[in-house]
């Protein structure tokens, strides 16, 4: 009956049963079963055998049950722990799925705002743009280089403005641009963006914008700023009278200030005035000054007014000779080949250097009855002064520029 | 007294120079600054005018622009005086216009400019008696 060993027992199919200590328990209840022994021994012994094997089987059933007990409860935790897991990525998954359906959503929101922004970016830099390249134009006077546009480049903190330059008419680098070129051309750039609508501010201040600057470029400037200051007030800053000369030389407002710092930062502020009132001035103080014996005074004062008069004259004619289209450049060279007071008169009264004679007589013989006596008295009084005359000389004169002024 | 009444070239140089002596020593503040410069200016193109009138009579002085003039001196006389004559000649006429923001000549370099005046003042006298052998 219990022979041969279960093969359950022997080939360690079942877990937590040691299969050489199993058998080995099965050969030994083989073993209470003895053939020879009497049958009542044999039976008792067999039963003894029996339930005492029954007790330890039943035992180690019981191991078996609360380890495979345990085994299940364990195997159950580890199944949570998925389950938890795997009902997270379920959640993601969907979550991801809705949320895939509103990026497509968003990112198509964000394309059509980065190309509103773009647009409008483009809109605003072209309206500076446009504004740029008109003083770029009315600053570069002599220059070959040419600004054809402007427009912001880069994506989030990051951005470039570039400069559509040619150089007669063919792209070039901006390497090749001179000092004053470049200088102009930062304000072209600076302008109106101090001066868009939407600026709090309704002045600008400026910073020596005339170093390096051509002299036609300096017109240009006078002519730029002269343009904004109908809507601003143009502050400018320099050590280089001449800004302030082109602006008189063009008859543009302008209030002038010489800002003089001495030691412990004592500053001054003194009105500026032009050459010809400074020439009177001087006269005017010579002619109260008592060091100077009376016909050296008389030189003196002559030597001034017949200076007023040739500058009075100079502006004159520089204006006239402007006001046709010529350039700087032919406007100071007709202004050199005058080289006497009268040549000077004749440019700034008929246009033309060379009508020093009669008809420059008769022009100012039409400006008044002594305005050539005047004239001479300056003109010759460097080299016949007459001390008699030092204090009429000057009221003379001052008359003389008021009239050749307002006859022009 | 000269025909016309004043006094000769010469005299009307150093007068000019003697003028502007006397500014300088009486201090000049800024409107005398400008005048002294202008005596040294005149006292030295009256100087050269009494040059070209006594070398080449009715040919430059008065004929072409000054500072033209005072070129010409270089085929006249010792070129490095007339070069030194046409330089000192421009300081003092850059410093006879106002420049409303350049400083004014110091005393120092006025006093430079008044003795290099009246030492061409004096070349260029010595030049127009050489050239007539005097």
């Amino acid at each position: 009956l219990l022979a041969p060993v279960p093969a359950a027992l022997v080939d360690g199919a079942i877990d937590g049963i040691d299969p050489s200590a199993a058998a080995n328990a099965w050969t030994g209840l083989i073993g209470l079963d003895d053939p020879h022994a009497p049958d009542d021994d044999r039976d008792r012994a067999l039963a003894v055998g029996l339930t005492d094997a029954a007790s330890r089987v039943a035992d180690e059933v019981n191991r078996l049950a609360e380890a495979a007990t345990q085994a299940l409860a364990a195997q159950d935790t580890d199944w949570e722990l998925l389950a938890e897991q795997t009902g997270e990525t379920i959640r993601l998954m969907e979550a991801a799925q809705g949320a895939s359906l509103r990026a497509a959503a968003i990112s198509e929101a964000r394309r059509w705002l980065r190309d509103l922004t773009k647009k409008l970016r483009h809109e605003r830099v072209a309206r500076f743009a446009d504004e740029a390249t008109a003083i770029w134009e009315g600053l570069r006077r002599d220059s070959n280089v040419a600004l054809e546009g402007i427009t912001l480049t880069g994506a989030n903190t990051r951005r470039e403005v570039k400069l559509d330059l040619t150089v007669d008419g063919t792209p070039g680098p901006q390497a090749i641009l001179s000092q004053g070129e470049l200088v102009a051309l930062g304000l072209a750039l600076f302008l109106p963006r101090s001066t868009a609508d939407d600026s709090p501010f309704r002045f600008v201040l400026i910073d020596d914008p005339v170093q390096s600057m051509d002299p036609s470029k300096v017109v240009g400037l006078a002519r730029v700023l002269h343009r904004l200051a109908a809507t601003r007030q143009i502050v400018v800053f320099t050590h280089d009278d001449r800004l302030l000369q082109a602006l008189r030389r063009l008859a543009l407002p302008a209030t002038a200030h010489m800002i003089d710092r001495k030691e412990q930062s004592v500053v001054t502020v003194l009105p500026v005035s032009g050459r010809v009132d400074q020439y009177l001035r001087d006269a005017d103080a010579l002619a109260k000054d008592t060091v100077l014996p009376a016909d050296l005074l008389a030189v003196a004062v002559s030597g001034y007014c017949r200076d007023a008069v040739d500058e009075t004259a100079t502006e004159i004619a520089r204006r006239r000779i402007l006001a046709t289209g010529k350039s700087v450049a032919d406007t100071e060279a007709a202004l050199r080949s005058a080289h006497t007071t009268r040549a000077l008169l004749a440019l700034a009264l008929l246009g033309d250097v060379r009508k020093t004679s009669g008809e420059l007589d008769k022009a100012l013989n039409d400006l008044g009855p002594t305005t050539r006596d005047v004239l001479a008295a300056c003109v010759e009084g460097v080299h016949e002064p007459d001390p008699a005359r030092v204090k009429a000389l000057l009221n003379d004169i001052r008359s003389l520029i008021e009239t050749l002024h307002a006859a022009t | 007294m000269t025909a016309r009444g004043h006094l000769p070239e010469r005299s009307r140089a150093v007068r000019a120079l003697s003028g502007a002596a006397a500014l300088l020593d009486a201090g000049p503040g800024p409107a005398r600054v400008r005048t002294i410069v202008r005596l040294l200016r005149h006292a030295l193109e009256v100087a050269v005018d009494a040059f070209w009138e006594s070398t080449r009579p009715g040919e430059v002085a008065g004929r072409s622009r000054r500072g033209r003039q005072i070129r010409l001196l270089a085929a006249s006389i010792d070129r490095r005086t007339a070069h030194d004559v046409y330089a000192t000649w421009c300081m003092l006429s850059d410093a006879a216009k106002p420049h409303p923001y350049e400083l004014a000549p110091t005393v120092g370099e006025l006093r430079a400019l008044q003795a290099a005046t009246q030492r061409h003042v004096a070349a260029l006298e010595h030049a127009g008696r050489s050239y007539h052998g005097q």
